[in-house]
């Protein structure tokens, strides 16, 4: 295990309006470096609460009441505002309308660079250089509320990839993107972990979680209910009583009555080998 | 609606430094010299700029047509209102009305070609504190969302039976419309301060 870029420790969570009902309750946990962590939770479970923590929006900008700590790098989020975390964490927001404002993709992507104080010599470069990751090549000049769904959720991702940083928190990537968009996504996802970054992605979906993800958190009720590598979380029995999607080639595995896999490939290569 | 309008021309790449001195000069003379001459050059002016521009007319025509029709209020305000008769009121409305569109042309001009992130900048170069020029840009880079705003709450009203139309249509969107941009600044300036922004 890698060195631990981000800290937990017994956090909790309120928002004001409900101080009895903490939204986070008691979670600790530690995410190395080139980690790749999927969040799992039905709703409410804390999923986007437990994100919003690690890049200090939570205390900074969200108001509630929050005990516990969270450190990144060492360096605690109460003391440190997101946007003194912006070239180390990349936060992709779940609704791509809440973070474009840009009359342009250029200007959209080059505003975090431009706060980093990157020359506007060296930003075309950049900005290209993000566009063509996500795979927008050449939409430098449209305007970001003119696109897709889809396509905004990608441009919204690549102003965050702009910025190089080290770890990212993604808060439901590819929820507006068709299943050969998401794989796309989440395949960049993976080769930029493959090269260093450390990941922690809140998903619904437990498909892609089984094929990307390393590590797999089940949240239920603010607390962690399970921590584990994707096979052994989607196999495990709590994943039905907490209305979370079991794999279908989890499914077919248990039909089947051999040992749980929960990739396709996996459980194809099982079937290969003979029972 | 005001907008930015991207385009490779020599007016949008002039520094906004230049465009603000510019912008201010014209609303100065225009509003300081009232005359018809200042009126018919100011016009020549905005045509020109608008052709150099390539922003094609119909495109202008739908950005500034509440402000167009905004400044042709001063026309009954003066024929009410002037002491020298119906003639001399009708007269000076029409200049007054020339000159306000020719203002409000000029700065939709300057808006139109102009990026929000420059404007900001050439704020910041004539001394006006960071969070005030990066909240100005932001307003007008606001123009649009909200007007899309009130289009989704207002399809969305409709589609579930609503009958908007006429002036008291805009009350029913005003509550909704209210809290979904209330709801979407905040969002925005979290997402503004995880970018790095800091005022």
């Amino acid at each position: 295990m890698g060195k631990p870029v981000i800290e937990i420790r017994n956090l909790s969570f309120a928002y004001r309006s409900r101080p009895e009902a903490p939204v986070i309750d008691g979670i600790s946990c530690s995410i190395a470096k080139g980690d790749f962590v999927g969040v799992v939770g039905g709703t409410g479970a804390g999923k986007s609460t437990l994100l919003r923590c690690m890049n200090g929006i939570i205390p900074h900008l969200q108001e509630g009441i929050m005990k516990g700590s969270v450190s990144v790098n060492g360096r605690s989020t109460a003391r440190t505002s997101p946007s003194g975390f912006a070239g180390k964490i990349g936060f992709l927001f779940q609704d791509p309308d809440s973070q474009l404002f840009a009359p342009t993709v250029a200007e959209e992507i080059s505003f975090g660079l431009r706060n980093m104080g990157v020359g506007a010599g060296e930003m075309p470069a950049r900005v290209a250089g993000a566009l063509r990751l996500v795979g927008m090549d050449g939409f430098q000049g449209r305007d970001p509320h003119e696109l897709s769904g889809g396509q905004r959720q990608k441009i919204a991702f690549a102003s965050v990839l702009a910025m190089e940083p080290e770890v990212l928190l993604l808060d439901e990537p590819v929820s507006a993107l068709d299943w050969r968009n998401a794989t796309e996504v989440y395949g960049l996802v993976r080769r930029l972990n493959q090269g260093g970054k450390t990941v922690v992605v809140v998903e619904h979906n437990t498909e892609l979680l089984a094929e990307y993800a390393k590590r797999v958190l089940v949240l239920d009720g603010g607390k962690i209910a399970l921590d584990a590598p994707p096979g052994k979380v989607f196999s495990d029995k709590i994943m039905g009583p907490l209305g979370l999607k079991i794999p279908c080639a989890v499914r077919i595995s248990r039909v089947l009555g051999i040992e749980e896999m929960a990739t396709p490939e996996k459980l194809a290569e099982r079937l290969r080998r003979g029972k | 609606m005001i907008i930015y309008r991207d385009r490779k021309t020599l007016l949008h790449s002039v520094d906004p430094r230049l465009k603000i001195i510019w912008l201010i000069f014209f609303t100065l003379a225009v509003a300081v010299f009232r005359t018809p001459e200042v009126a018919v050059a100011a016009t020549l002016a905005n045509l020109l700029l608008l052709l150099l521009s390539r922003i094609r007319v119909d495109e202008f025509l739908r950005d500034s047509r509440e402000i167009l029709l905004f400044s042709l209020l001063a026309i009954p305000l003066q024929v009410l209102t002037n002491p020298y008769g119906l003639e001399a009121g009708l007269r000076l409305g029409l200049l007054n009305s020339v000159l306000l569109a020719d203002m409000a042309a000029a700065a939709l001009m300057f808006v139109s070609t102009t990026l929000p992130s420059g404007m900001a900048d050439a704020m910041r170069w004539f001394r006006v504190p960071k969070a005030l020029a990066f909240s100005f840009s932001l307003a007008i880079q606001f123009v649009p969302v909200l007007y899309r705003e009130v289009q989704d709450v207002r399809m969305a009203q409709m589609t579930r039976g609503a009958r908007l139309s006429g002036p008291m249509s805009v009350f029913p969107l005003i509550i909704p419309v209210f809290h979904k941009v209330m709801n979407r600044a905040w969002e925005l300036s979290v997402s503004l301060e995880s970018r790095g922004f800091s005022p």
